[in-house]
């Protein structure tokens, strides 16, 4: 009985992060499925959203500077 | 104890996720540097801020699909709607259980949202793309949460009782429970739980079955209240029948709707009625598929709720029709309008159809009172019935759309009658250009020539525009229409015109005394003028001409001259051989076009690569050698079994006097008469003298029986050769050819014979007085006398060279040489119209250049005055030998060559004078004439009295006048002759004045 409420409970979160990342398409966030699973796990561990979006947009101009500095 | 990835761990990946390029780079600083920088940033929470709740991430999701349906990016917006719905119900259900262990807690999915809102930007292609088919495709079906929590307690065996109680329990398991739940048990349950119930009931199975039954009893209601406005919608459409109630303006929901609402869901027609108030747009209004089949029905011509249709097949539209849901009344005005033009013209072409096909068509022998009883002609009902043809094709059309636009098209397309536009661009494709065109022929069908003439012009008007698209089903409708036509030209072309009987059976003529000629067809293009009988001259000119339309355009002028000719020599071939072989098999016009019969090219793309053809050139190479042959054998037979050449050659050989030897015996006779002053007037003597000299000179070519000479009265006693121009010379000619040598052109060349026998009467009286030189001379006592005589024979000689200059010119050089032309011309005509002008054209000219056209009138006159000195001289000769006294005794010979009487001395002229006023001046041939025409060099030659000075005069005098007035009458011959030898234009003679002109310059 437990064993199939813990499958519910994790067919739900897989179905919540699902729609999240369908969410995530609609708004254009940029956001892969597995950054979105981080994100997600960070969130849970109590990162601020906030914070964790400014994070993010400046690991992204990171990246744009690294890939500038390659080409 | 948890076993999800700590916080450092996951910033290390979130680097690495977001950076992909340093799993690349084995030295792990700059990954480590970053990840730590975003622990450090993380833990600090410098950005801070307050927990997002639910409600408050979910208005801003709200907002952004609103957002979207303003931009009308409606799948965006829905889908962010459908997603949100997702996630709500997703946190319903996370949220009743246990979140310890699960990845993701339903209490921070605010947060998760927040964190996406604070990422998201512009919506591209690629995310309408994905919310497109995130609304329409099929999620991976697979067990939900419910289920799989109904399928494990289901498998725990729910209803097996277990552990019986000792103790009853009548109520709640718990508190909390019994709350909510005696309430509604107390008042639902009591009435029908017994007491049977209560001994197994538990609190479970009570609280599910009593919600059990208020959903069983909800669905009930609901499906009640479904079956209730069923119900009512089924008894409202039985109560309004046909109508829909346009429906009232909708109040405007808030917010603001995307196109595909607006333009769907909103009722124009409710939106008129509304707002259009004064204009009293009514509360009726029908569906767009109603209107569709209203368009349809109405260009089938059948009235309906929009049109209506007067008894002239007029198409109205309704004044009260109703409107059309999703249509404005402007443009469901303008669509009716465009339609009502288009059903006016098919309904009339019908009634055409209608009302010539039932009537019967007049006949080609009817007479004059079925004539205007019967209005409809055999070409209008093959028009119509081409009309019928057409309207068929256009019949299945419409019925085609009809059952597309019900039943639904087999090729998936959409059908032609779907929408009003489109049912409207396929009518003006298809079939709108035929239906005006045959609007516009059925005004003109009375009449044959013009219906086929426009028929004919639309189709080359159209061949000249490269449409071809209706050109097979306009050429059906006019070979179909032409076809009585063409079978009357046949008959035309094979029998000939119409001949009484009289002339094919002549003792049946002996007996009939009325015109029993059978009338040519009504609708023939040629007609027969009854104002002209078979006997008239100008018969074959005018007694079968082309009707008042014209020639037919679609045969042409020469072509259609020819037919007309063919037919009128067919007819004369019958009257003269009786039944003569008919033309070959006379084929129908489709042959002749080359064109199948079946053509009706009113099928979708019939037109595109039709090979149009000439219906011109085909009737023109079929008709004209039809026509050239029969004309050949007309021809033929005048010139074989008429004689024509003989009667010619007759005509000519009294007429312009080249049967020299009988016309030179018969003209002595009758000089000596004129010159006697015997009676030499009288027609029968003329006519049988003449017949003497032909018998004696056995001339028989010259056809005695026909030649005739008779005298014209005339309004002054003329004497001299100027007497014989009241003699008029004639020649019976046989029929036909008295269609070619006509009563004209016999009198034209009647008027020459005068001329002639004036100029030899002339010619004898100075040959004459030649004679009586000698005798002449003897009296001449004095030198004066002598001097006189001499000046005289001055005179006669110039007067005898002129003419004989102007004889010789006039038989040599006109006659002879006119008539070898006109000769030649005639031997190559086969066409009798031709010959007959040729005829006419040929005596004209002859009669031109005899000075007898009354443009010459003058040089005509001075003529005659040169010719009544050759009469004066004659006198004067005669007078002298009477008043003198001979030297010696002998015997005066007679003054002209067959004179053998005494020739007595005239009259005094005083005498003769009162003797005519006392008399009838034209009634005695006898009467003798002093009336002379004199020259007046301002006035010009006239005729009048002569001067009594004159006779008065005396020989010498005379002779001095005389010399004076024959200068002045050449030169005004000269002076004409030159004038007109100036006329160097085609036809205009010059050269053969000119030779005249040559000639005179002699004159001295």
């Amino acid at each position: 009985m437990s064993s199939a409420q813990d499958e519910a409970r994790l067919q739900n979160a897989r179905e919540t992060i699902d729609s999240l990342n369908d969410l995530s398409q609609l708004l254009q966030t940029g956001l892969d499925k597995n950054t979105l699973s981080i994100c997600v796990g960070m969130i849970e561990q109590g990162a601020n959203p906030d914070t964790l979006a400014a994070v993010i947009k400046e690991l992204r101009r990171e990246s744009d500077a690294l890939k500038a500095q390659s080409s | 104890m948890s076993t999800h990835p700590t916080l450092p761990k996951l910033a290390q990946q979130l680097v690495l996720s977001l950076i992909p390029e340093l799993k690349e780079v084995k030295d792990r600083g700059v990954t480590n540097q970053l990840a730590n920088h975003v622990l450090r940033e993380v833990r600090n929470d410098v950005h801070g801020g307050a927990r997002k709740e639910w409600d408050e991430v979910k208005g801003n999701v709200e907002g952004l699909s609103r957002t979207a349906q303003i931009k009308v990016q409606t799948d965006l917006a829905e889908a962010l709607d459908k997603n949100l719905r997702t996630l709500e119900r997703c946190r319903d259900i996370g949220s009743k259980g246990w979140e310890e262990d699960v990845p993701i807690r339903m209490g921070n999915l605010p947060q998760h949202i927040h964190l996406l809102l604070n990422l998201s930007t512009k919506p591209t292609s690629q995310t309408h793309d994905f919310a497109h088919s995130y609304l329409h495709c099929q999620l991976p079906q697979g067990p939900t949460a419910d289920q799989i929590l109904y399928r494990e307690i289901m498998e725990t065996d729910p209803y097996d009782p277990g552990e019986v109680y000792d103790e009853e329990v009548l109520s709640g398991w718990t508190d909390s429970d019994s709350d909510d739940l005696d309430v509604e048990s107390s008042s639902e349950d009591r009435g029908t739980s017994s007491a049977e119930d209560e001994d197994i009931r538990t609190p479970d199975t009570v609280a599910l079955r009593a919600q059990r039954r208020r959903a069983e009893e909800q669905r009930k209601k609901e499906e009640e209240e479904d079956r209730k406005m069923q119900a009512e919608e089924v008894v409202r459409g039985l109560k309004e029948g046909y109508w829909n109630r346009p429906g009232e303006v909708g109040e405007m929901k808030e917010g603001l709707y995307g196109w595909k609402e607006l333009t769907t869901g909103a009722s124009a027609a409710a939106i008129a009625a509304r707002v259009l108030t004064e204009r009293g747009i009514g509360n009726k209004a029908v569906k767009a598929s109603q209107l569709q089949r209203e368009l349809i029905f109405a260009l089938s011509g059948r009235p309906g709720v929009l049109f209506d249709f007067t008894s002239d097949r007029q198409c109205t539209v309704k004044s009260d029709h109703p409107q059309v849901q999703y249509l404005s009344p402007g443009a469901l005005e303008g669509l009716l309008e465009t339609f009502k033009i288009r059903a006016t013209q098919a309904a009339q072409i019908r009634a055409f159809i209608d009302t010539k096909l039932l009537s019967t068509p007049s006949s080609s022998s009817s007479g004059a009172a079925r004539r205007q009883t019967s209005k409809v002609n055999r070409t209008q009902q093959a028009f119509a019935e081409a009309c019928r043809g057409v309207i068929n094709g256009f019949d299945t059309w419409l019925s085609e759309q009809e059952a597309a636009f019900t039943l639904g098209s087999v090729t998936g397309t959409a059908s032609a009658a779907s929408t009003p536009l489109l049912l409207n661009l396929e009518l003006e494709k298809q079939h709108a250009p035929l239906l005006e065109h045959l609007s516009s022929f059925i005004p003109h069908s009375r009449s044959p020539t013009i219906l086929l003439n426009l028929i004919y012009s639309t189709i080359i008007s159209l061949n000249q525009t490269m449409s071809s698209h209706h050109l097979p089903a306009l050429h059906y409708i006019f070979l179909l229409s032409a076809q009585p036509t063409w079978r009357i030209l046949g008959k035309w072309l094979r029998h000939g015109m119409p001949i009484p009987s009289s002339l094919t059976d002549p003792e049946q003529s002996t007996f009939s005394t009325f015109d029993d000629e059978t009338e040519l067809d009504q609708e023939f293009f040629i007609t027969r003028d009854r104002d002209v009988s078979w006997a008239d001259e100008d018969f074959w000119e005018c007694g079968f001409v082309v009707g008042g339309e014209g020639w037919p355009l679609w045969m042409g002028e020469e072509v259609g001259e020819m037919v007309l000719e063919a037919g009128k020599a067919r007819g004369l071939l019958r009257s003269l051989l009786g039944n003569v072989a008919s033309v070959e098999e006379w084929s129908s016009l489709n042959e002749v076009v080359g064109l199948p019969t079946s053509t009706l090219g009113h099928d979708n793309g019939a037109g595109l690569g039709y090979e149009t053809v000439d219906i011109l050139e085909s009737v023109t190479t079929h008709l004209k050698p039809m026509c050239q042959i029969t004309q050949f054998h007309l021809r033929r037979v005048l010139d074989e079994e008429c004689g024509l050449d003989q009667h010619l050659d007759a005509i000519e050989g009294m007429m312009y006097l080249k049967g020299f030897e009988v016309m030179h015996d018969w003209a002595l006779g009758l000089f000596d008469k004129v010159k006697s002053g015997a009676k030499w007037k009288d027609f029968q003597i003329l006519t049988s003298t003449l017949r003497d000299s032909i018998e004696k000179k056995q001339a028989g070519w010259m056809n005695p029986s026909a030649v005739r000479v008779s005298t014209v009265r005339s309004q002054t006693a003329l004497e001299g050769p100027r007497a014989l121009s009241v003699i008029r010379a004639d020649y019976q000619v046989p029929f036909p050819l008295s269609q070619l040598f006509t009563s004209t052109s016999i009198e034209l060349r009647a008027e020459v014979f005068s001329l002639l026998l004036q100029l030899s009467l002339g010619r004898y009286l100075l040959a004459g007085t030649k004679g009586l030189d000698k005798e002449v001379l003897s009296r001449c006592h004095t030198r004066e006398d002598e001097s006189e005589i001499r000046s005289l024979w001055l005179v006669r000689q110039k007067i005898t060279w002129f003419l004989d200059t102007l004889y010789i010119w006039l038989t040599g050089r006109v006659i002879e040489t006119q008539t070898k032309v006109y000769r030649t011309k005639l031997e190559s005509m086969t066409s009798l119209r031709s010959m007959i002008a040729l005829e006419l054209e040929h005596t004209r000219s002859i009669r031109d250049y005899a000075f007898l056209n009354p443009a010459s009138f003058e040089l005509h006159e001075a003529i005659l005055s040169i010719l009544d000195m050759t009469n004066t001289i004659s006198e004067c000769v005669t007078s002298f030998l009477a008043q003198t006294i001979p030297n010696q005794s002998e015997t005066r010979p007679t003054p002209g060559p067959s004179s053998n009487n005494i020739t007595e001395r005239r009259k005094p002229r005083q005498r003769q004078r009162q003797r005519r006023r006392r008399k009838d001046i034209s009634s005695s041939d006898e009467e003798d004439s002093n009336e002379v025409v004199r020259h007046d060099p301002k006035e010009g030659w006239q005729v009048g009295e002569a001067s009594i000075s004159f006779v008065e005069l005396s020989l010498g005098q005379r002779i001095e006048r005389m010399n004076k007035e024959l200068e002045d009458a050449v030169a005004l011959i000269k002076k004409g002759v030159d004038g007109l030898a100036q006329n160097l234009t085609a036809g205009g003679g010059g050269e053969v004045w000119g030779m005249l002109s040559w000639d005179l310059e002699e004159w001295k």
